[in-house]
């Protein structure tokens, strides 16, 4: 193997003009082989063995169904996570990447078809403890550190996203389809087209403690809510909100404090 | 038998599965083109009429629906290096779609086609947006075929321009155009046409300023 590893691959299309890339491009790593894309998406810098591991849970346990797979589930995916307490419930059909950045706290419930996806780099993903995570939801870690405090309940069809972090405290109630965005897209350059202009973001997102979130909520990036605060189904949140308060509307504004 | 290894390969995980998938889910579809990577549980219906072209993503649990098309019609086109994101769904409600090279559409978004949609290039959709589709096709879920020969043919065409980008649960009506290059702001409702090189938000969608 190691011979193999010391070939150098033959620079191809050296002369040929550079596309500028998307940002969705640049975060894939549109470079190297398929193989070698394809290794660093699934588990970042790990080795060859963490892939051939990954690749045999993946293949055999993750999609089983019922009380078995949610046993053998428990005994094997320790292996390809960084940490999964005790009493975890996962549903089938998961999908986890760059597993060994991951970790989740005892009693947590993740129903099927969620997206656990972190990014290569000094990213990580921290799950607290009895966090319930609905079906179909992403959990898109690009960078930073995205952690879900104790005893948090994100519904079905969500989607989180951090580029300079994510904090969402303990005992939160998130509703269906609630987008936390963490980045947006630069359009000052007129010239280029906003898909290949880079990814933007104010800074960490920070949601408190007891916070209550309705369906189909926006929450733009670097925005900070503070404890109990109740957002009203169908809002936009582009500022932050203070302790307390209860807000509705595009964009959010106070209703009652 | 068919049908069950079909189900078995929208199912087969892991690196197995792509590999199986870009092989084997040409032949099934209209036209695909090289290096097109499919996700797990992808559906695609009136599989003829869709055609993708090189370097295509697709990703899990998308749902391309080419079925209810009116007769000449090409369908679902997807041009080059186009990405469909988790659980969009693309719906001909007797219309074609075209989505042309390098645009982006998000995660959890739905597109109807009741009069032909015409994405351009580099366009960018957020996550959840909503694009076409009157009122009534929503709600009756799925045209008959019959029903189609008595829509009348004449319907405007629904164009979003080159290089634009629509903010998070924008929705988008049929039969609107906007010019190249314009931003839609998260949460709006673009109810008419807006020139190119605008900024827009709002219910429905005003000119907030110019860029």
């Amino acid at each position: 193997m190691k011979s193999l590893n010391r070939f150098t691959p033959p620079v191809r299309n050296k002369s040929a003009a550079v596309e500028p890339q998307t940002a969705l491009q640049k975060k894939l790593g549109q470079h190297g082989s398929p193989f070698k894309r394809y290794h660093r998406s699934v588990v970042g810098q790990n080795g060859y063995l963490q892939l051939f591991l990954y690749e045999i849970i993946n293949f055999f346990l993750i999609p089983l169904p019922g009380r078995t797979g949610l046993f053998f589930r428990r005994l094997a995916l320790p292996l390809i996570l960084g940490r999964l307490g005790k009493k975890v419930h996962m549903g089938p059909d998961c999908t986890i990447r760059n597993g060994r950045k991951i970790f989740i706290g005892q009693g947590a419930i993740i129903g099927t078809k969620v997206t656990l996806d972190v990014k290569t780099g000094e990213n990580a993903l921290i799950l607290g403890d009895g966090v319930r995570i609905g079906s179909r939801t992403i959990l898109n870690c690009n960078g930073a550190v995205m952690e879900i405090g104790n005893g948090t309940n994100i519904g079905t069809a969500c989607r989180l996203g951090s580029l300079k972090g994510l904090k969402v405290g303990q005992r939160c109630q998130l509703g269906e389809q609630v987008c936390i965005s963490g980045a947006s897209h630069a359009f000052s350059d007129t010239d280029i087209s906003i898909i290949h202009q880079p990814v933007t973001c104010k800074g960490q997102t920070v949601i408190g403690d007891q916070v209550t979130i309705g369906e189909r909520v926006t929450i733009l990036d670097g925005v900070t809510i503070g404890d109990g605060v109740t957002i009203m189904p169908g809002s936009l949140v582009n500022k932050d909100i203070a302790t307390g308060a209860l807000v509705s509307g595009v964009p959010a504004r106070l209703v009652s404090t | 038998m068919i049908r069950f290894f079909l189900k078995f390969l929208s199912w087969c995980p892991g690196a197995f599965g792509l590999l199986l998938r870009q092989k084997i889910y040409p032949c099934c579809l209209g036209k695909c083109g090289r290096n097109v990577l499919f996700g797990r549980f992808v559906t695609f219906k009136g599989r003829k009429k869709i055609h993708i072209g090189n370097s295509v993503v697709i990703n899990d649990h998308a749902l391309l629906d080419a079925e209810v098309c009116r007769a000449g019609h090409f369908g679902i086109t997807l041009e080059d290096h186009v990405f469909v994101g988790s659980g969009t769904r693309v719906h001909c409600c007797g219309e074609s779609i075209h989505v042309h090279n390098k645009a982006n559409l998000g995660s959890e978004c739905r597109i109807f086609a009741d009069t032909p949609i015409v994405i351009g290039e580099h366009v960018l959709l957020a996550a959840y947006c909503l694009v076409g589709g009157k009122r009534d096709t929503i709600e009756k879920g799925n045209y008959e075929q019959q029903d189609l020969e008595t829509v009348s043919s004449s319907a405007a065409e629904t164009t979003i321009g080159n290089g634009c980008w629509l903010g998070v649960r924008a929705v988008f009506r049929s039969g609107v155009c906007i010019g190249d290059n314009t931003i839609i702001g998260a949460h709006a409702i673009v109810e008419h046409d807006l020139p190119a090189q605008v900024v827009a938000i709002g219910y429905p969608a005003e000119v907030l300023y110019s860029r």
